[in-house]
C-alpha cells in the first residue's frame, strides 16, 4: 500500500501535462469514437516519454528519484507504474465524459 | 557479521577512466571512511555500490557471495546522496511515514526541530533537510548504509549528535561514509580508504595521507 502511495506521489509530481492531455483525449474520443482510445493511449505514452526525456536532460543525476530508490523502487518500476496510473485515469475520465456529456 | 566487498570496478566518463583499481570492504559494526580530492570518484563508487550506476565491470560481494542485480532492489542498502533527495512537496511527517521510522525518535534527538513536523521540505533550510535526510537513512532497517557528505551545511552542535547516532547505529550496520570534512571522517571511522587516480588505498597511518598528497599536516 505504501508503494502505491509512492507511485501516486511520483505521478502527482509530473501530473499537469498528462492531466491536460487526458481531458483533451477524452473529448476527442467522445467525438471520434471509442476506437480512438488506442491512439490516445499511445499518444499519452509518447507524452510521458517526452516528459522523462526532458527530466533526464535537466537532471542527469536523477535527484528527484533517489527517494524512490531508497524505498526499493527502481526507475523501470516507477515509469511503468506511472504509465499504468495515467492509462487508468484516461479510462476513468473517458468513461465519465462519455457518460455525462 | 555481515560484510560487503567491492573490487575490479571499471568505469570511465567520456573516455576518462574514473575508477579502475578499487578494493573496499565494509563490515557490520564498523564505519568505513572514504577520503579523496574533488572528482576522484567517491560519489561514483557509492552510486555503483547502491546499484544506481552500472560500471563496465564490478565485483560486489555480500558475505563473500557475488551480488549481480541492482543492490537497491534488495532494500538492504540505503544511500544518502550529496544532494537533497526527499521530494520538495512532501511533509516531514510523511517522509518519516514512508521511511517506516517513528518521528518521535527524531524529536528525542533533535528537540529544537519539533516545529517542522507539518512543514514541506521546500520550506526547510539546507541544514534542516540534511539533518532529517541523514537521520532517515541512518535509522532505516538496511544492513548497509552509504553516506555521501552527511555533514555538509550542518552546524557543529548537530554534527556531534549525528556522530553519536552513527556510533549507535553501527552496532548492527555497516556504514560507509565520505565527506570533505576529513577531521570528522578520521575521528569516526574504523577503516579508512583514500581514493586517488582511480585506485583505493587503505590508510593505516595518518601520515600516509600526507604521503599521498591529500593533506598537509
Amino acid at each position: 500500500m505504501k508503494k502505491i502511495r509512492l507511485f501516486l506521489k511520483y505521478y502527482q509530481s509530473i501530473a499537469i501535462i498528462p492531466s491536460i492531455a487526458t481531458l483533451f483525449f477524452s473529448f476527442q474520443i467522445k467525438s471520434l469514437g471509442i476506437s480512438f482510445l488506442i491512439a490516445a493511449v499511445f499518444s499519452k505514452l509518447f507524452i510521458l516519454i517526452m516528459i522523462w526525456f526532458l527530466e533526464w536532460m535537466n537532471n542527469r543525476k536523477k535527484e528527484n528519484l533517489y527517494f524512490y530508490f531508497n524505498s526499493g523502487i527502481t526507475q523501470i518500476q516507477l515509469y511503468t507504474s506511472t504509465f499504468l496510473i495515467d492509462t487508468i485515469i484516461l479510462f476513468i475520465v473517458t468513461f465519465i465524459v462519455l457518460w455525462i456529456f | 557479521m555481515d560484510f560487503l566487498e567491492i573490487d575490479s570496478v571499471e568505469i570511465s566518463f567520456k573516455n576518462k577512466p574514473i575508477l579502475n583499481g578499487i578494493y573496499l570492504k565494509a563490515e557490520q559494526g564498523t564505519v568505513t571512511g572514504i577520503l579523496g580530492n574533488n572528482g576522484c570518484g567517491k560519489s561514483t563508487l557509492l552510486r555503483i555500490i547502491f546499484g544506481e550506476l552500472q560500471p563496465s565491470f564490478k565485483s560486489l560481494r555480500i558475505n563473500g557471495k557475488r551480488f549481480s542485480k541492482p543492490f537497491l532492489t534488495s532494500n538492504e542498502v540505503k544511500y544518502l546522496p550529496q544532494f537533497h533527495f526527499i521530494p520538495k512537496s512532501m511533509t516531514v511527517q510523511n517522509a518519516f511515514y514512508h521511511s517506516n521510522i517513528d518521528i518521535n525518535n527524531f524529536y528525542t534527538l533533535f528537540p529544537e526541530l519539533i516545529n517542522l513536523k507539518n512543514q514541506k521540505f521546500k520550506l526547510l533550510s539546507g541544514g534542516e533537510k540534511r539533518i532529517i535526510e541523514t537521520f532517515l537513512i541512518l535509522k532505516s532497517n538496511a544492513k548497509f548504509i552509504l553516506l555521501d557528505e552527511p555533514f555538509s551545511h550542518i552546524a557543529p552542535v548537530y554534527i556531534n549528535r549525528i556522530i553519536n547516532l552513527i556510533h549507535k547505529e553501527k552496532q548492527h550496520k555497516a556504514i560507509i561514509v565520505t565527506d570533505h570534512m576529513h577531521k570528522y571522517i578520521i575521528d569516526i571511522t574504523d577503516t579508512l580508504y583514500l581514493l586517488k587516480d582511480g585506485w583505493s588505498k587503505e590508510i593505516k597511518n595518518l601520515s600516509d595521507l600526507e604521503l599521498y598528497r591529500y593533506l598537509n599536516f
